[in-house]
């Protein structure tokens, strides 16, 4: 890398010659940047699934999906600056992450290629560097794409930031909620180090980048403290005023190994992800850059209170389920149906669904939070995850809202005229072998849903 | 015109108020009065009400799910049947705290006992020998009442040395499949129960008939008696209230409770201060004698408000309750059998522990668990609540509770007083404590009960069974007990009340000592017996 590339720009720079051209327009870094691109740039199209509203007039919305239909593609145009920051992220499978990050990135070159686009900026991760990307699909899709990016031929500039903080940030949020919980679990030894990045910072960095010069090297983007895992644990701990944290470090091979086992099975039950604990072995420093050693104003600290106000103590992967008196009639009509399905394999009458609805307003159970929303999300969905929710509430939950609810569908079921006979029914002959089968399978459920769901209970808590 | 006024119609006072009819003598009698609803479709058995009432789930669930027993707020196996909660509704005013103790009160016409169970256990001899009373008066009153409401049982089985035989005995109801089956394997190992186990076991004393009694037709296995008799086979004391009323001499004073007694200028009791249940009225009911029967606890207010009105206050001390403890068995050879859920519902076996010690006797009654709500139970076994569903299906036959009774004594650690709330209302105050042996006493009973189970092909799973809190048996008895020395407080064999003229004493509080068995019926007996001794 040379001094003066990229060229550096400040936040008075020039406005950006054609269109920005913004993909995953919607995501938390996409959001940041388009407040910014809006004052700073011509005209912006921003591309996104989904709605965006409150867009200034220069913003254009496209929507489309890069895997999808094709109609985006002619909303590029010649001389337009490509920022690519849609990606797959969460729980996907490799396949997934293969189409949403590698396929996606592969079109969307072809359409900036055929239209003669000035700059294409691609963001990636520092995931991409990793020199251990065991079972982290997510990582090797990156790096593939970016082989796909210098191979293309365009001006272009991958970036990579490390830890992306800030309000709403998912993946500190995901921190929080370990580093407040009575004890924090530690995925290996927790010196592997980190440089999380404000998301205000990044976006401003991404637009100075865009208007710039094309760089050959990828750019690397970290935030101003850089410090250990233990560390960062620690400090946000610190940070909401908590004492000082109970570190518990967990062997990282074999929980890889037992995550990377269950996932192509039960991906959406698990915690996390195999592929998350990669930043538990890797060192996630940003390489030193040009851009950022000679940038003039300093960058925000990622740990003052405002910045984690929004991230508070909440259940990671977006697993909270709304607070039971909020529940429409419908979704408790459905949870009524879904439980006498699961407890008498009989399908309930809508008086009595009817009735269930009016019971549960009735008993206005607390709002389930945490462990227990997860635990009623599960059970919601019927079928084996009910199952593993149900055993895993009778021998580590028995007060759970999940039991109360199924204990309030059992009370209609023995009491209504359709059922009441279902409830005292004994199985038509052996009794004895039968219930000897359903010894062993209470055990066989009961062991994995302790084994996927006790860790999470720990994690998130009782309420 | 001064009459005789007795507080309370619960089973001491109806049957003191009975007795003195048929004497001749006119009874006023003051009560709360909750009266409960009739029963819907009295000629449908337990399954066609949960066929053919409009709302089945409403009717055994309660209108505000009050029957519902909830994981996350209770441990009772019971829901208590939304068709007799007017038995525990309470009343403006009727504050209390206990510590130790869970007390229950009843305003219902007939008392507590409106929601028991009918066990009518007369006491043995050795039972009252520290009551200061002639044992066969109180036995002569056994039969008397005996005839009056009608008993059913056996006197010529392993129990007739506990159950003491009396007047009025009717042949006990037919046994349901389950309980068949029980006696049956006692019978096979009886003497191996009798000498390693300590217990005998044979048929339940209930008040239920076995055939029609005047009026009431005899029990016809409908299996409603948790959710209310719908034919009064069941005895409970409002039969005996409906009785009084025929009589002309017998004025019910409904809808009053009595606030205290008043006394004339010389000390003695002339009157009761009443007020009304909503407290907008007070009234003042002239009385000749006054006859406290409103249940030891609330004969004990009486008595306490009575006395801090003249400016007294006191605490009475020697509260007693029988400690219950339910254990749930599973017969295993009636696993995946069905069962009958039109058959009778309540107890109708019994048992006697006697170990060593007269003073560790325990006392057991088996239900066989047919008709009340599953749901409870299903929530209390391990595991998933589909799975238990499954499991439940399977046992319910099987399924049987064994209510295990203690004795209790009077100890000076376990008073009852009145103390000012928060808002400087008065309230009553209890404090009960255990004597100190206890848990040692209830673990042995537990021990030897759950052997013998096991020798009957029952297991009573050890997390299963649950010690009720003090309390919660309802047999509160011994605040201002009998005695023959006369401290302060107590009572003379006819129920003089001493220090308080022209106050008798007709319930529980005047049991100077609680054995292990349901006082109910000594309740109605021991009114029965003082009434007909009774001279204002």
């Amino acid at each position: 890398m040379t001094r003066d590339e990229p060229q550096q720009q400040s936040a008075s720079a020039p406005r950006m010659r054609g269109a920005l051209f913004v993909t995953g327009a919607s995501g938390f870094v996409g959001r940041r940047v388009l407040a910014l691109a809006a004052a700073r740039c011509e005209r912006v199209v921003a591309l996104s699934r989904g709605e965006l509203s409150n867009l200034p007039a220069n913003v254009e919305h496209v929507r489309g999906d890069l895997s999808g239909e094709a109609g985006w593609e002619s909303a590029i145009a010649r001389g337009d600056t490509v920022l690519h920051l849609a990606a797959t992220t969460g729980k996907a499978s490799p396949r997934e992450y293969e189409r949403g990050i590698v396929d996606a990135t592969a079109r969307l070159l072809g359409a900036a290629r055929r239209a003669g686009v000035r700059h294409f900026v691609y963001v990636s991760s520092i995931a991409a560097r990793f020199a251990d990307q065991t079972a982290y699909p997510y990582a090797r899709a990156k790096t593939h794409a970016e082989v796909l990016v210098r191979a293309s031929g365009l001006p272009s500039t991958i970036v990579r930031p490390t830890i992306v903080a800030g309000p709403g940030s998912p993946v500190m949020k995901g921190f929080l909620t370990l580093a407040l919980a009575p004890v924090t679990p530690v995925f290996g030894d927790g010196q592997k180090r980190v440089a999380p990045i404000h998301v205000d910072d990044l976006a401003e960095l991404l637009l100075e980048i865009a208007a710039g010069e094309p760089s050959a090297a990828p750019l690397e983007l970290g935030g101003p403290d850089a410090l250990t895992l233990d560390a960062l644990l620690a400090r946000l701990r610190a940070a909401h005023g908590r004492g000082a944290a109970r570190l518990l470090h967990l062997p990282l091979a074999p929980i890889r190994g037992v995550l990377a086992a269950l996932e192509p099975a039960l991906r959406p039950l698990l915690p996390l992800t195999a592929g998350q604990l990669a930043t538990f072995a890797n060192d996630g420093l940003p390489e030193p850059n040009a851009l950022l050693s000679a940038r003039a104003k300093p960058l925000r600290s990622v740990f003052e209170p405002r910045e984690l106000a929004t991230a508070a103590p909440a259940p990671p992967l977006a697993l909270q389920a709304p607070l039971a008196s909020e529940d429409s009639d419908a979704v408790l009509r459905d949870e009524c149906a879904t439980f006498a399905q699961h407890l008498l394999g009989i399908a309930p009458t809508l008086a009595l669904c009817d009735r269930y609805v009016r019971q549960q307003r009735a008993l206005g159970l607390t709002a389930p939070r945490g462990f227990e929303a997860l635990l009623l999300r599960l059970a919601r969905r019927g079928g084996v995850q009910l199952a593993l929710a149900d055993s895993y509430a009778g021998w580590l939950a028995r007060r759970s809202v999940l039991r109360t609810k199924l204990v309030g569908v059992l009370a209609l079921l023995e009491t209504a005229p359709e059922s009441y006979a279902a409830v005292d029914a004994p199985d038509a002959n052996a009794a004895w072998p039968r219930l000897l089968l359903r010894g062993l399978a209470e055990a066989a459920t009961a062991g994995l849903a302790v084994l996927l769901l006790a860790p999470l209970h720990l994690l998130l808590g009782r309420r | 015109m001064s009459r005789v006024v007795v507080i309370g119609a619960g089973p001491s006072g109806l049957h003191f108020a009975q007795t003195l009819l048929e004497r001749g003598i006119a009874v006023t009698l003051v009560d709360a009065g909750r009266a409960r609803a009739a029963a819907p479709r009295p000629e449908l058995d337990l399954d066609g009400l949960k066929r053919e009432l409009p709302d089945s789930t409403e009717y055994f669930l309660g209108r505000d799910w009050q029957a519902l027993v909830r994981p996350d707020d209770s441990d009772e196996y019971y829901g208590l049947p939304p068709s007799k909660d007017y038995v525990f509704e309470s009343v403006a005013g009727d504050a209390v705290r206990g510590e130790g103790f869970e007390p229950l009160f009843s305003y219902a016409a007939g008392g507590l006992a409106e929601a028991w169970t009918g066990g009518a256990y007369p006491f043995t001899e050795a039972e009252l020998a520290a009551w200061p009373i002639d044992p066969r008066e109180l036995h002569a009153a056994y039969g008397r009442v005996a005839l009056r409401i009608g008993i059913s049982g056996a006197s010529d089985d392993d129990l007739q040395s506990v159950f003491p035989a009396h007047a009025g005995l009717l042949p006990p109801l037919p046994l349901d499949l389950h309980g068949q089956a029980l006696l049956r394997s006692y019978q096979a190992k009886r003497e191996r129960i009798r000498e390693r186990d300590g217990v005998r076991l044979g048929y339940a004393r209930i008040a239920t008939l076995s055939r029609a009694l005047g009026e009431r037709p005899a029990c016809h296995a409908c299996g409603r008696c948790l959710w209310g008799c719908p034919s009064d086979a069941f005895y409970t004391p409002s039969v005996t209230l409906r009785e009084c009323l025929r009589d002309a001499r017998f004025e019910y004073r409904k809808g009053w409770l009595a606030a205290r007694v008043e006394f004339d200028g010389s000390g003695r009791a002339c009157g009761v201060a009443l007020r009304s249940l909503d407290r907008a009225r007070e009234e003042s009911l002239p009385a000749v004698a006054v006859v406290l029967a409103a249940g030891a606890l609330g004969s004990s207010r009486i008595v306490l408000e009575s006395l801090a009105h003249a400016g007294r206050r006191v605490e009475l001390s020697g509260l007693m309750d029988n400690r219950q403890v339910l254990m749930p068995f599973v017969n295993l050879r009636l696993v995946g059998k069905r069962f009958a859920s039109a058959s009778y519902q309540y107890h109708q076996l019994a048992l006697a522990y006697e170990p060593g010690n007269p003073r560790d006797v325990a006392h057991g009654l088996f239900t066989t668990l047919k008709t009340a709500l599953v749901h409870p139970i299903v929530h209390a076994l391990p595991g998933s609540l589909a799975r238990g569903t499954a499991v439940l299906r399977n046992i319910h036959a099987a399924l049987g509770l064994l209510n295990v009774n203690f004795a209790d004594e009077r100890r000076e650690t376990c008073r009852v007083g009145l103390e000012r709330s928060a808002s400087g209302a008065s309230r009553l105050a209890i404090h009960y404590q255990p004597d100190a042996g206890e848990p040692a006493r209830v673990a042995n009973a537990l021990r030897s009960l759950r052997r013998m189970l096991l020798r009957l092909g029952c297991v009573a799973p050890r997390p299963l069974t649950r010690w009720r809190p003090m309390g919660a048996s309802v047999h509160y008895a011994g605040t201002l007990p009998m005695t023959r020395d006369g401290g302060p407080f107590s009572c003379d064999a006819e129920g003089r009340l001493r220090g308080l003229e022209g106050v008798w004493v007709a319930d529980g509080a005047g049991f100077p000592t609680l054995p292990a068995k349901n006082l109910t019926f000594t309740l109605m007996a021991n009114a029965t017996r003082m009434a007909q001794r009774f001279e204002p």
